[in-house]
């Protein structure tokens, strides 16, 4: 009888120390979800907008060589997601700029400079090419114009822009440059850029004349989405044409520099 | 006899038993100690780059990121490199419709949303730095959560893409305060806490620059603050450099999340 007492209480204690055994493991999963808790719960909101930016990038893949004018058409497809609607807060700074003024650059190419020609050969002894020649073919060595506006301005921390990057950041071609001088500095929020180039021939001229104009309002949208000191100083920076000749001084100093940019292209 | 020999064999049998139970335990112990500390979104100091890793990056980024840009295009350091900056961009306004009052960056001269320029760009690397004007918009929250919604959109425009997210860097002043909402130091350290945990969480690179330049007092070193005694976050040209260096020896060779 006692042997059987003895043998049940050694199953008995085998069949335990197997379930203890089995009980631990149970427990060890339960590390890995701590770190993803604080983040995990927002990404049901994450879905929502998600579509939207998608659904504008789908219409075109194949715009690149088109017109900048035809991204209008996403617009059409409104904003349906509601975060767009708050976070207008990021106007209120601006709340002193006028808008408006962004069509000014694109009318600012001075024609007037080609009026002379047209003077001088009142005289009629004189052939007609003399004055527009002086005029129109005066060289202008824009790198050496570039160094004395540097100096005569005092900026600090300017780098020279080869002509090489103005394709990529200004979209010109670089069939439409005859000679450039250009810096940029990264001073502050509003910081220098000073493009002058020779354009090629009149009709290179307009082409950079008007990439230009996009990128000034470009710096005005941004600057007015950003600081209201900035903004001001924006308005007052304009695109500015001497024969082939093309300017843009976005700077604290631009007026410094239009006027050495003047002095020098006539 | 025999009970004796029962009895020892119970005995055996329970302290084999407790034996067994106790070799069980040490390896669960051993995997919770490492595993919190293993896993990190953090892309770690590597060797340095050539400047050939850079080719198929593109940079999205707001003022911060324009001065890199603005090193980038008169130093020509990061091979082939492209940028989609804009002032004031945020992930915020990044998400609104294009138009001629959106700050948009331009791709090839054509105003568009992030998501696609990056599509259109062929980058496979895509570092991205925005927050700044998120956090006095909108808050720390609110900011974080768009820079999900703007990954996603990149990703769904772009999925074999790898995203690097740069931390927010920090400022050289104590801040300011728009409405409700605060930046300053704090608030960026907050928002760069929520980033990392996102990274961590979604797969993506995290890349701390903001450790290249902050001082010993948590502040953006004067030294490469372009403006001190203004906004106190823009960089100087030996701030670009310093960022720069930052990203050449901070790169993966191999891919995936480092251990």
């Amino acid at each position: 009888m006692k042997k059987r007492w003895m043998a049940l209480l050694l199953i008995a204690c085998l069949a335990l120390s197997l379930c203890a055994c089995k009980g631990k493991d149970v427990n060890e999963p339960e590390t890995q979800s701590d770190p993803a808790a604080a983040v995990a719960a927002d990404e049901s909101t994450a879905a929502d907008t998600s579509e939207a930016p998608s659904e504008t990038a789908a219409p075109t893949t194949t715009e690149t060589t088109t017109a900048p004018t035809t991204t209008a058409k996403p617009t059409t497809t409104a904003a349906p997601t509601t975060t767009t609607t708050k976070p207008t807060t990021t106007k209120a700074p601006t709340t002193t700029a006028k808008p408006t003024t962004t069509k000014a650059p694109t009318t600012t190419a001075k024609p007037t400079t080609t009026k002379p020609t047209t003077t001088k050969p009142t005289t009629t002894k004189a052939p007609t090419t003399k004055p527009t020649t002086t005029q129109a073919e005066k060289t202008v060595d824009l790198t050496a114009l570039r160094d004395r506006i540097i100096s005569s301005a005092g900026v600090q921390g300017a780098m020279p822009l080869p002509k090489e990057r103005l394709t990529d950041l200004y979209g010109i071609a670089q069939g439409d440059i005859a000679s450039a001088g250009c810096f940029i500095t990264v001073n502050g929020s509003f910081p220098d850029e000073a493009i002058m180039i020779e354009a090629k021939n009149s009709a290179a001229k307009s082409r950079i004349v008007s990439a230009l104009n996009t990128r000034l309002s470009d710096v005005l949208v941004q600057a007015q989405n950003y600081d209201p000191e900035d903004y001001a100083l924006a308005r007052q920076c304009k695109v500015i044409t001497s024969g082939n000749y093309v300017a843009l001084f976005v700077s604290p100093s631009h007026a410094a520099m239009e006027s050495t940019f003047r002095s020098a292209v006539g | 006899m025999k009970n004796r020999i029962l009895a020892l064999a119970l005995i055996a049998c329970l302290l084999l038993s407790l034996n067994a139970c106790k070799k069980n335990e040490e390896p669960a112990v051993t995997e919770e100690s490492t595993e919190p500390t293993t896993l990190s979104a953090i892309v770690p100091e590597s060797a340095r780059a050539d400047a050939s890793y850079f080719d198929d990056v593109v940079f999205i980024g707001d003022s911060i990121s324009e001065g890199l840009s603005n090193c980038e295009a008169a130093e020509d350091k990061m091979g082939g490199a492209q940028f989609l900056t804009s002032v004031s961009l945020s992930a915020t306004n990044a998400l609104w419709e294009v138009s001629s009052r959106s700050v948009h960056p331009r791709y090839r001269g054509e105003k568009m949303k992030v998501e696609r320029a990056v599509a259109l760009s062929g980058a496979s690397k895509v570092y991205i730095m925005l927050g700044m004007n998120d956090i006095i918009a909108v808050g720390v929250d609110k900011a974080a959560a768009n820079f999900e919604k703007l990954c996603d959109a990149i990703l769904s425009n772009a999925p074999d893409v790898e995203l690097f997210v740069e931390s927010v860097t920090p400022l050289a002043g104590e801040g300011k305060t728009s409405g409700e909402h605060t930046l300053n130091n704090a608030t960026i350290t907050q928002y760069n806490a929520l980033l990392e945990t996102l990274c961590l969480n979604r797969g993506w690179h995290y890349l701390n620059v903001a450790e290249a330049l902050r001082g010993t007092d948590g502040y953006l070193r004067t030294d490469l603050c372009s403006d001190p005694n203004g906004m106190g976050m823009h960089l100087t040209f030996a701030g670009c450099e310093a960022w720069i260096d930052y990203l050449y020896t901070h790169t993966l060779t191999d891919g995936g999340m480092e251990e």
